[in-house]
């Protein structure tokens, strides 16, 4: 009885569907407007939609990938503490420059050992134990502050040339009075985040002779820099700055003319 | 036009015919409108403007526009807040970062951080000199600089905000040295073994040494001198203190203007095992007043951390610690209060170059070199009873000229001749009991974090303290660094944590 009742309903409601459908036709029976078609937005802009909506999504990616090139760059400068331990500190110090793409030279040596486009560099370094290493040069390479850890204990580096490096800052360059007993040339040419106060703490370096600072154009007052280097360390040569570049653009005669 | 006339004069009549009684019938509302009409132009005016203002406020009155006769102040603080931050100087806002940080879930903790004064005209961080050193005598505090050391040297991984500029705290690594006579010289040696043991990088100096380095140095009466090597020098505090504020903003802290007049508090009655009875306290609301208003907001929170600074002392009294007068742990005020001094900034034509580190001379004047033009900072802690008064921030030049000028001209011949360019004066938030810090919880007011008592030396450990506190808030306890040494217990039980090497 109940089936039938139920199936009756069926039936009853399908046919006021279909009354009601032939009666009123749908489009004007409808008390809300159909959403228009939206007009075609431009591929570029429906991207760009989408990145606003996701506005934390997209900073968090940003953040992470930073991050991630901060922990890659952490690793290449990490300490060859098992090197040191097992072939010495000059061995160590030459297998981390070799990684970083730079080249080395022992004392005594005259050919420069750098790495091949394998990636690849001499295995007999190991002999080198006891000969000391006399010359970096760490051109463009990505050496930080932690990786100077692996430099700062040879004892008789004489030259170190960091020109080019984009993350040698101030804080590196403080950690150079370690080498101040041999260090005799430096060059920080063309290293962006070096500024005044890291070349102020170049006066821990007595021996040095010569000290190259091309392409410093950011630092403020360079001609004064120079001057004020000059007298704390009376033996080095400064090249790379002119006595009148005390401002950058100005001459001596435009700045007489201000004072008077 | 015509409309408001016909409005106008229908409501006119309307009130006549309501004032006049009714007997005096038609005649008399022709008569009275007739005579309203005759009086002039001039009435009709004066109510069409009125009318217009009216019609004006009705229309933005109706729902639709944003006119609501209830003004509300935005700047209040929020009414419920987790954790309220009463300062916001260097202490308030690190410690604010790192709660934000270290919480796991996005929006896991309020914070709100209360500052009194938005121009920081009277704030320690600002005048402070923004030195940075390890040489100290506590253990703590060699590794509290030392963290501060590292997070100054990877400030952009851990404050760059998307969008803004690298920050650069404009950090010098002169070093600091410190002069040492007879006296002196053994306190010096045996906290250069703690030193050093601890990890800093520090070396010891004899006179001889000493003139072989700075050959512009007096080294008469100097026995030893400590010179720092590496992480050793001052910087720009303003810089930091806005890094940590953006930073902490872009993360969701609430910044608040305002002053923190009192606490609702309740307490509770408690027996010690010694039979005593304290009152165990509890904050429930913090009131802060808006600044030249009378308009408060008591914001409910689970805790509060007292950042104040110099002005630590009040805020706890406000807590109700130091105002009972019977004789247990809450009678104990904090000892915390503020100290006036002087910094002087002078120029010197002779004086010393590039190599110039932060000198601190055995007689307690030191002076720093500042930029490149032969312009100097310098001063003078004063004796115990010659402090001066702190009730504004006047300088006081005499003070320069009868003792910081003797004793640096003294320690370096070449300041004879020199000219004082300017001077300020900023608070230490002096820790009378043992000028050392005050970190941690207080054991009766069970919600109240302390971060102050700094002495001088807040602003080189400020990184490493925000984190502590944000450790003992959402872990429990500390984890990277133990500083229990430095929490209330010692005040009770009357153990000074001496820090020798104060400046």
């Amino acid at each position: 009885m109940l089936i039938v009742k139920f199936t009756f309903l069926v039936q009853v409601f399908r046919q006021a569907n279909v009354h009601l459908q032939q009666r009123v036709p749908w489009r004007d029976c409808t008390s809300t407007t159909r959403p228009e078609r939206t007009p075609r937005v431009s591929f570029l802009t429906r991207v760009l939609q989408l990145l606003c909506n996701r506005f934390y999504d997209i900073e968090y990616l940003v953040n992470r990938s930073q991050s991630l090139r901060n922990w890659s760059l952490r690793r290449q400068n990490s300490f060859y503490g098992y090197t040191r331990e097992r072939y010495g500190d000059n061995v160590a110090a030459a297998c981390y420059i070799l990684s970083l793409g730079g080249g080395i030279r022992f004392s005594g040596e005259r050919e420069w050992f750098w790495e091949n486009q394998l990636g690849k560099f001499r295995g007999d370094l190991s002999h080198f134990r006891e000969i000391p290493v006399e010359e970096v040069d760490a051109k463009g390479t990505p050496i930080t502050y932690d990786g100077l850890n692996n430099i700062t204990i040879l004892s008789s580096l004489r030259t170190l040339d960091l020109s080019n490096c984009p993350h040698v800052d101030d804080w590196c360059l403080s950690r150079l009075h370690a080498l101040s007993e041999s260090l005799e040339e430096l060059s920080l040419s063309g290293c962006k985040k070096v500024s005044d106060k890291g070349l102020a703490t170049l006066h821990h370096l007595k021996k040095l002779k010569k000290l190259e600072l091309f392409d410093l154009s950011h630092i403020s007052n360079p001609g004064l820099i120079r001057i004020l280097l000059e007298e704390v360390l009376p033996e080095c040569e400064i090249l790379g700055i002119d006595y009148s570049d005390v401002l950058k653009g100005n001459s001596l005669e435009e700045i007489n003319k201000q004072h008077s | 036009m015509a409309a408001w006339r016909r409005i106008a004069f229908r409501l006119l009549t309307a009130r006549l015919f309501r004032c006049k009684p009714v007997s005096l019938g038609r005649c008399a509302r022709e008569f009275t409108s007739s005579k309203a009409l005759r009086k002039g132009n001039d009435f009709f005016k004066d109510l069409e403007s009125e009318m217009k203002k009216f019609h004006e406020k009705f229309v933005t009155a109706l729902p639709g526009s944003d006119w609501t006769p209830i003004h509300m102040n935005t700047n209040l603080p929020p009414e419920r807040a987790d954790i309220v931050i009463v300062g916001g100087g260097i202490m308030g806002w690190a410690i604010a970062y790192w709660l934000k940080k270290k919480e796991r879930i996005r929006d896991g903790v309020r914070v709100v951080v209360v500052e009194r004064d938005p121009t920081y005209t009277q704030a320690s961080t600002v005048l402070s000199v923004g030195g940075i050193r390890q040489q100290f005598s506590m253990p703590e505090n060699i590794h509290m600089s030392l963290f501060s050391c590292y997070f100054l040297r990877n400030i952009n991984e851990y404050l760059s905000v998307m969008n803004e500029d690298p920050i650069d705290v404009q950090f010098n690594h002169a070093g600091y040295l410190f002069l040492a006579s007879e006296n002196g010289a053994q306190v010096m040696e045996e906290n250069y073994h703690i030193q050093r043991r601890e990890g800093a990088n520090v070396i010891l100096l004899s006179p001889e040494q000493l003139k072989k380095k700075f050959p512009w140095i007096n080294t008469e009466g100097v026995a030893l001198a400590s010179y720092g090597l590496e992480n050793e020098g001052w910087f720009d505090p303003w810089i930091l203190l806005n890094a940590f504020r953006k930073k902490a903003i872009s993360m969701g802290v609430y910044q608040c203007f305002g002053d923190v007049t009192g606490f609702k508090t309740s307490s509770r009655q408690m027996v010690t095992a010694s039979g005593e009875k304290v009152d165990f306290k509890r904050i429930h609301h913090v009131i802060v007043q808006m600044p030249n208003s009378a308009e408060y907001q008591p914001v409910e929170c689970a805790l509060v951390v007292n950042a104040a600074g110099a002005w630590s002392g009040n805020v706890a009294q406000m807590a109700g610690i130091g105002e009972d007068s019977k004789d247990n742990i809450l009678s104990m005020p904090v000892p915390v209060e503020p100290r006036k001094r002087y910094v002087y900034v002078f120029h010197s034509p002779e004086g010393p170059g590039l190599d110039m580190p932060m000198l601190i001379d055995n007689s307690g004047a030191y002076a720093r070199r500042e930029g490149l033009g032969g312009n100097y900072l310098g001063g003078q802690s004063p004796t115990e009873d010659g402090e001066p008064e702190v009730s504004n921030l006047d300088v006081n030049y005499d003070f320069f000229t009868e003792n910081v000028w003797p004793n640096l001209a003294n320690r370096i011949p070449s300041f004879q001749n020199l000219k004082v360019k300017s001077a300020w004066a900023g608070y230490y938030d002096y820790n009378t009991f043992d000028q050392n810090a005050i970190l941690g919880i207080h054991p009766l007011v069970n919600n109240l974090y302390f971060a102050t008592g700094f002495s001088g030396h807040g602003i080189q450990q400020a990184p490493a303290v925000g984190r502590a506190i944000a450790e003992l808030i959402l872990d429990g306890d500390f984890q990277t660094l133990d500083l229990t040494n430095l929490g209330f217990k010692r005040l009770f039980i009357g153990e000074k944590m001496l820090e020798r090497n104060i400046v």
